[in-house]
């Protein structure tokens, strides 16, 4: 499995289009049809994941984290890189 | 009825502003009656969408309902759509019946809990319609043959509507034509999943009904009136199905309750409905003493009674009712051996007493506070 620590600002990112994903009011969840798991997504989780459905770059979904909450740079870059990592991990991303 | 019912109806259907004054301390009360009544998924989900900030602990508990709701509905409807796939193979039409099909009125699937999936099966198509449950690895739990419990739901397999199959002198105080209601479903999608769903005009009826059964204890059968009552509805064809399937009084009490909770106005002709319907004394006390004693009162199947046509209809009724035939009853006490049969109406008759006697004591302590 990929991970995302020494991924360029470049790479896309892109939810794996099998993953069915519900918004809700407090974040969403993501199905995976095939572990068959549910994934359970705060509301900056669930904000990340809305952008790697359209397949984005680190930087972009950074920009749309920062435009949401009011974070600074490194931390909203270091949040965000978590957070890939963990859909990495749970292989919710195409091409891990 | 008004004080807690009445706040969390306001604040689930409309207005969340009725809560951002409220202190601390009477948050714990209403959350615990928001989870009693089945909406505390939906008072979250309007709380945070008004921007009302929850004390902690309410907070806690009202989203992890909130959150294992929408995940049961999720996988109950994924479920669905595969059992679905398996029915149109096996060449069996299936039609949703409600809740599962008025989900879609509904902010999000976290917002009303599913305690099952009901299904409408033709009569003929019933027994494949069995065997590809089965074949899914359901299993019906003892003396129920047409319920299934699966890994993520449960689904409740009918040929009739309105359970007169069960109960048949329920069919004396009202049902519904399962050909007619097959006659003007509709193509519904809920979460993704496309169906035949009940038509909007019967899904009112049967909720009135169904809600009244349940003595509309929980709020979210209210809710489901509610938005319903939203939709685009042909009160013509209503008041005409009502009045042909007897079930213009059942209408009447299910509207008398929701114009109790509603603060604004409810459609033009579901007030007149209400203003054309003359109950009886006894008729109007009782639904009253209902009204007040919501939660905690469930006796709304007497209310049949008096749509039954005649005294002895009525008493007949509630002597099915209360003493079912032997098939039903022991489903009722499913450990007692079916050799063993005539006690179960000895412990129906003491059931009936304790509930009974609960309900006077809760009634009396509830008066006195």
């Amino acid at each position: 499995m990929g991970t995302v620590a020494d991924d360029t600002h470049a790479r896309l990112y892109q939810a794996r289009e099998d993953v069915l994903y519900r918004k809700l009011v407090d974040g969403g969840l993501v199905y995976d049809s095939v572990s068959t798991k549910v994934h359970h997504l705060n509301a900056s989780a669930s904000l990340v994941w809305e952008s790697c459905q359209q397949g984005s770059s680190l930087a972009t979904i950074v920009v749309q984290v920062r435009a949401r909450y009011d974070v600074a740079q490194e931390d909203a870059e270091s949040d965000v890189t978590a957070i890939l990592r963990r859909f990495a991990r749970s292989e919710l991303l195409e091409g891990e | 009825m008004r004080g807690l019912s009445q706040d969390l109806f306001r604040a689930t259907v409309a207005d969340a502003g009725v809560f951002s004054g409220l202190g601390e301390s009477r948050w714990p009360e209403l959350a615990e009656r928001a989870s009693q009544e089945g909406v505390a998924g939906m008072l979250y989900q309007r709380c945070l969408s008004f921007g009302i900030r929850l004390p902690k602990d309410q907070y806690l508990a009202m989203g992890a309902c909130y959150r294992r709701t929408a995940v049961e509905n999720f996988l109950a409807l994924r479920e669905l759509a595969e059992i679905l796939a398996d029915m149109e193979s096996a060449g069996v039409d299936i039609l949703l019946m409600p809740g599962a099909c008025l989900l879609p009125m509904y902010p999000d699937i976290g917002c009303r809990p599913m305690d099952d999936i009901d299904l409408l099966v033709h009569a003929g198509s019933a027994q494949a319609a069995r065997e590809v449950l089965l074949s899914r690895g359901y299993e019906c739990p003892p003396r129920h043959s047409d319920l299934f419990e699966g890994k993520y739901t449960v689904v409740d397999l009918h040929t009739d509507l309105l359970n007169s199959g069960r109960i048949r002198a329920r069919k004396r105080s009202g049902w519904l034509d399962a050909k007619e209601v097959w006659g003007d479903c509709r193509e519904a999608v809920v979460d993704g999943v496309s169906v035949q769903a009940m038509g909007m005009e019967d899904a009112l009826l049967y909720t009135a009904v169904h809600g009244m059964k349940h003595s509309f204890s929980r709020l979210n059968w209210l809710l489901d009136l509610h938005f319903i009552m939203g939709a685009d509805l042909d009160w013509d064809l209503v008041q005409q199905k009502a009045g042909r399937y007897r079930l213009s009084r059942a209408l009447a009490y299910g509207l008398n309750f929701l114009a109790q909770l509603q603060d604004r106005k409810m459609p033009v002709r579901a007030v007149e409905h209400l203003r054309s319907f003359r109950l009886g004394r006894v008729e109007r006390w009782l639904l009253m003493k209902m009204c007040a004693d919501r939660p905690y009162c469930d006796w709304g199947e007497v209310l049949r009674v008096f749509n039954c046509g005649g005294r002895i209809r009525g008493a007949a009724f509630l002597l099915e009712f209360f003493f079912p035939r032997p098939a039903v009853l022991l489903q009722v006490f499913p450990a007692l051996p079916r050799a063993l049969f005539p006690l179960a109406y000895g412990l129906r008759l003491g059931q009936l007493c304790l509930r009974g006697g609960a309900q006077f004591i809760g009634g009396v302590r509830r008066h006195r506070r």
